[in-house]
């Protein structure tokens, strides 16, 4: 696996958790954020974050490697 | 309300539309301008997974159970992290293989298995009916409200065949797929048309909902604010706790997560869009972040929409139908048209990829191997099959459709979108076990994956297909006692309690069963019966380390058939011409015509299967050609020799690569090594050459007054005198010259000789004034010593030190004059944490261009009005090669006329400098600095 799959497998490992119980028990309360509901924000956050960094992690390699970059010969 | 005729006017018009850019795709793509080669297209084609669930039920749901909608979509996100790891892997092996669909990969992987591939059919058409029907009620019931509103009730026309629109939907559908479907029989070639109808119907659907979206939030309501606010006051709202809790619990919310996150891979519409039609594996890398952008994107105003639904109309109006109903209800009929479009699209989109993926899936994996059984199409048959093929495909096509519209009449109707829809996440989800454990661990076996795959289905259809039809009362009186009580009041049966274990939602029951049965089957049964056929073993270890390998050498069979042979088989399924192409083009590759009756190289035999699998699915193909080729195919055993073999070879040569590249970094660096050397002795020649001129000047002069004197032994006294005074002179001159010049070639080779010590400056600074009293005393000077500081430690060798502070006193001496000159020594604080030492004249002054070279060796500044040079010229250079050896610099400031002041600073003791380090750097910038007053002569 090479360097990038892993830090993609551990972003979503860490979104799992961020988008889980019981994580989300202490987002799911009365209250507003910005006047949104608090819950509402949190999880539109997190997913945004989520998404900047995947597409922060996958230009960059692509400009590294060239959109047609070879297949590595070692998995 | 709007008229009917402009409802069908523009659903027929954007039909017509889509026909149109589908048609004008396939056009360009057969004259080599494809549209599909491209992330975004391959991104909005992925968007398919956004039906009209997302586009009307998400809103439904979210007025029931608030914010879960958003599990869909997450699951989703989730999957698409990982894309890069999983996608890929399967894009990759789909394409080596020619794979065709998830039924057709679980077939190959499990040693080409016919029963495996039948089965996997058969799930993914139970679990697509029910969603195509989702999507013809969707668009039915839009088509109603579009008409009705604000009546609510149907009619009951609906009833009727042909007033009911979704016959005419479904239709048209079917024309749509089997024009854009079934255009090659390889179900390889990429059905470019298809693709791009489907990526332009992501735009219209996303326009649509977003253009709904922002016309409730900001101008039914000013602003998102405003409608929260309203919200939060709404009593009725406020009961649901939809913005602060999460129904359903763990359970469910986790549940929802895994079930969307397998379906985004395993729905075989999705299969069909993200790995058959992808065209370039670096497109996932776009589509890993673009298509969870488009997810979020189209998921923020559901919330919203389902808020003011709920302020607007309470319960009067289905929640399903907000979304069409708030347009209308504000006289918005544009508006409104608008969103039946999106929603229009969104549901043809999915049902059309479904379609064929599932047509391609049922043709290749149970149709033909059926065929194939019968004695009539037995391989000693001649006949055109592709025909036949794409024959069958077109009529399961039709069939499939049939039989979601048929499912729509009988029970769709009775249920919200979303719960349809999950049920066939449940059974597509049967797929994950054994795809993803086959992937990577090669143990996984084919009886595992069979009985897996039974058992997790037969648990989906008790779970959830059955109850679902009861309580739609297709099965009457045994439905009811189901649903009440379980099977013949057997309690602990009930379908969505197995077991008593009732505190899930159905949905998540039936997962959490389905799930388990399958992987422990799956995996219990690889553990306790190892035992592997030796196609399975190949197959395994082709798919889990299809990275590692090289396919190009993969020949399984060691059998002979003839190339006539393989090609009548070819034939008979691409046509005649085609196949011979085939065969000519790999006569070419081996350098030579092929004769029919030669016997037929095994990567030849190994070609056409791989082509025909394409066509008619991998075990079919493996099917037809062992019935051609005579004797056994390879063991295990001597596939992986050949595949070893093979990535040995590849390792080598890799190795010798990487020798080679070794080789010539070592040849780059001697000859910069090299070219240094030379820099390095040519500028020692042009020292050595004007060390001689210094040397020869004074030289010439002692010689020209002793030949003076010699020539002349009566000259008076008073000259002889002044003569020879000026022989010892530049005697003198002469033994100091030699002496800077030994001094100088000292510093520069022997630095590592230095002493390095904790050195007080300004001590050091007052005995260096001590010494050189004597030269001021001389030329009646006055030297002032200022010491500011009274830490002025530094670190470095005293002896170079004092050499450094009395070179620069006495060329302060030599160019002021005497009885007038004044001298001032100063040692301070210098910038950052350095010491300076500074020695101020009041000279002549040097020029601004002298002030760049005075540093340089042999530099000399000319004397106005002496006219003779008083320096060696090598006392500045020396200075400067001992502040570079104590990591500090040294540099003049000075106007002319008006005094000159030579500043060194040097870092204070204790600091970051290293002992070592500083003397070793010192001969490289000594060669640089070198260097670079070569090239400023």
């Amino acid at each position: 696996m090479s360097g990038t799959g892993e830090r993609l497998l551990a972003l979503a490992v860490l979104g799992a958790v961020l988008l889980n119980y019981p994580l989300l028990d202490l987002f799911a309360v009365d209250g507003h954020l910005f006047g949104l509901p608090v819950l509402f924000c949190y999880l539109f956050t997190v997913w945004g974050g989520l998404i900047g960094v995947v597409a922060l992690l996958q230009r960059r390699r692509s400009r590294q490697r060239g959109p047609t970059a070879p297949p590595e010969s070692r998995g | 309300m709007l008229a009917p005729w402009v409802v069908v006017l523009a659903s027929s018009l954007y039909v017509a539309l889509l026909f149109a850019i589908a048609y004008t795709a396939d056009k360009l793509g057969d004259r080599g301008h494809s549209l599909v080669n491209n992330p975004y297209v391959y991104t909005l084609s992925i968007a398919v997974y956004c039906t009209a669930w997302t586009f009307y039920g998400s809103v439904g749901l979210a007025t029931e159970s608030g914010l879960a909608f958003l599990t869909i979509y997450l699951g989703p996100t989730l999957m698409a992290l990982l894309w890069w790891v999983v996608l890929r892997k399967i894009v990759r092996i789909s394409k080596l293989y020619r794979l065709t669909s998830v039924a057709d990969f679980i077939a190959a992987r499990y040693g080409k298995s016919m029963q495996l591939g039948a089965l996997a059919a058969i799930i993914a058409l139970f679990g697509t009916t029910p969603y195509i029907a989702l999507q013809l009620q969707a668009v039915s019931s839009s088509f109603d409200v579009l008409l009705n509103f604000p009546q609510t009730q149907l009619d009951g026309s609906g009833w009727w065949l042909l007033e009911d629109k979704a016959l005419y939907v479904v239709v048209l559908l079917a024309l749509f797929t089997i024009l854009f479907g079934t255009r090659h029989i390889d179900a390889t070639e990429r059905l470019e048309g298809m693709v791009v109808a489907v990526a332009f119907e992501s735009i219209v659907k996303l326009v649509a909902f977003l253009a709904i979206g922002i016309f409730v939030t900001f101008i039914l309501f000013s602003g998102p604010f405003e409608l929260f606010r309203q919200a939060a006051a709404d009593p009725r709202i406020q009961e649901l706790e939809l913005l602060t809790s999460l129904p359903g619990g763990y359970g469910s919310w986790i549940a929802m997560l895994a079930l969307s996150a397998l379906a985004i891979l395993f729905l075989p519409r999705q299969w069909q869009v993200s790995v058959v039609e992808n065209v370039d594996e670096a497109h996932i890398r776009t589509a890993s972040w673009l298509f969870p952008l488009y997810l979020l994107v189209i998921n923020l105003f559901v919330l919203p929409i389902a808020l003011a639904g709920m302020i607007y109309f309470g319960d009067w109006v289905p929640a399903d139908t907000y979304v069409l109903a708030l347009p209308l209800a504000h006289d918005q009929n544009a508006l409104g048209l608008l969103v039946y479009i999106g929603g229009f699209s969104a549901a043809t989109g999915m049902a059309i990829v479904a379609t064929i993926a599932v047509a391609i899936m049922i043709s290749n994996d149970i149709v033909v191997p059926a065929l194939l059984r019968l004695r009539r199409f037995s391989s000693e048959q001649r006949g055109d099959l592709a025909r036949l093929v794409v024959t069958i495909r077109r009529v399961v096509i039709c069939a499939i459709l049939a039989l979601g519209y048929l499912y729509y009449l009988l029970i769709a109707d009775l249920f919200a979108l979303v719960s349809i829809g999950l049920i066939a996440f449940v059974a597509v989800a049967q797929f994950a076990p054994p795809v993803l454990l086959g992937l990577f661990w090669k143990g996984a076996c084919r009886r595992g994956a069979l009985a897996g795959l039974c058992g997790g289905f037969l648990i989906w259809l008790y779970t959830l297909l059955l109850p679902s039809l009861a309580e739609a009362g297709v099965l009457g009186h045994f439905g009811l006692v189901l649903l009440a009580d379980g099977p013949f009041g057997i309690e602990w049966l009930h379908p969505h309690a197995l077991f008593g274990l009732g505190d899930f939602d159905p949905i998540a029951h039936a997962f959490f069963w389905s799930m388990l049965v399958n992987l422990s089957l799956l995996i219990g049964l690889s553990l306790l019966r190892p035992q592997q056929t030796d196609i399975e073993r190949i197959q395994a270890a082709l798919f889990v380390d299809v990275f590692l390998r090289s396919e190009r050498d993969a020949r399984f069979w060691q059998g002979s058939a003839t190339v006539g042979d393989l090609q009548n088989l070819l034939a008979r399924f691409l046509g005649y011409e085609r196949a011979s192409a085939i065969v000519h083009e790999h006569g070419e590759y081996r350098g030579r015509r092929l004769s029919e009756t030669e016997q037929a190289h095994p990567e030849l035999v190994h070609h056409i299967e791989r082509l025909l699998a394409g066509s008619i699915g991998a075990a079919s193909a493996r099917v037809m050609v062992s019935s051609i080729v005579k004797g056994e195919a390879l063991s295990y055993e001597g596939v992986m020799e050949i595949l070893d073999a093979t990535s040995r070879a590849i390792e080598y040569s890799r190795r010798l690569e990487q020798k080679s590249w070794q080789l010539e970094k070592a040849t780059r660096e001697l000859r910069d090594a090299n070219e240094r050397l030379k820099e390095v002795d040519q500028l020692k020649d042009e020292f050595v050459s004007m060390v001689s001129h210094e040397l020869r000047t004074p030289l010439t002069s002692i010689r020209a007054f002793g030949e003076i004197l010699l020539n002349n032994p009566e000259m008076d006294t008073g000259q002889r005198r002044e003569f020879l005074e000026v022989v010892v002179r530049e005697s003198e001159r002469l033994t100091r010259l030699i002496n800077q010049v030994l001094d100088l070639s000292k510093i520069e080779s022997g630095s590592s000789e230095w002493q390095l010590e904790e050195v007080d400056l300004g001590r050091l600074a007052r005995e260096a004034a001590e010494a050189t009293q004597q030269l001021f005393t001389d030329r009646n000077t006055r030297l002032e010593v200022v010491i500011e500081s009274e830490q002025t430690a530094v670190k470095g060798d005293p002896d170079r030190l004092m050499q450094l502070v009395i070179n620069l006193l006495s060329n302060a001496s030599k160019f002021t004059e005497p009885d007038y000159g004044e001298i001032e020594l100063r040692v301070g604080d210098g910038h950052g944490d350095t010491v300076r030492l500074a020695v101020t004249d009041n000279g002549p002054g040097i020029s601004a261009e002298d002030q760049q070279r005075i540093f340089d060796k042999f530099h000399q500044v000319s004397d106005l009005q002496a006219g003779k040079p008083k320096g060696s010229g090598l006392g500045l250079a020396i200075c400067r090669l001992i502040t570079d050896a104590h990591w500090g610099r040294i540099w003049v400031e000075s106007e002319p006329g008006a005094g000159a002041t030579f500043s060194c600073e040097l870092p204070r003791a204790g600091g970051e400098h290293s002992t070592l380090t500083g003397f070793v750097d010192f001969a490289e910038r000594n060669a640089a600095r070198l260097s670079g007053s070569g090239a400023a002569r």
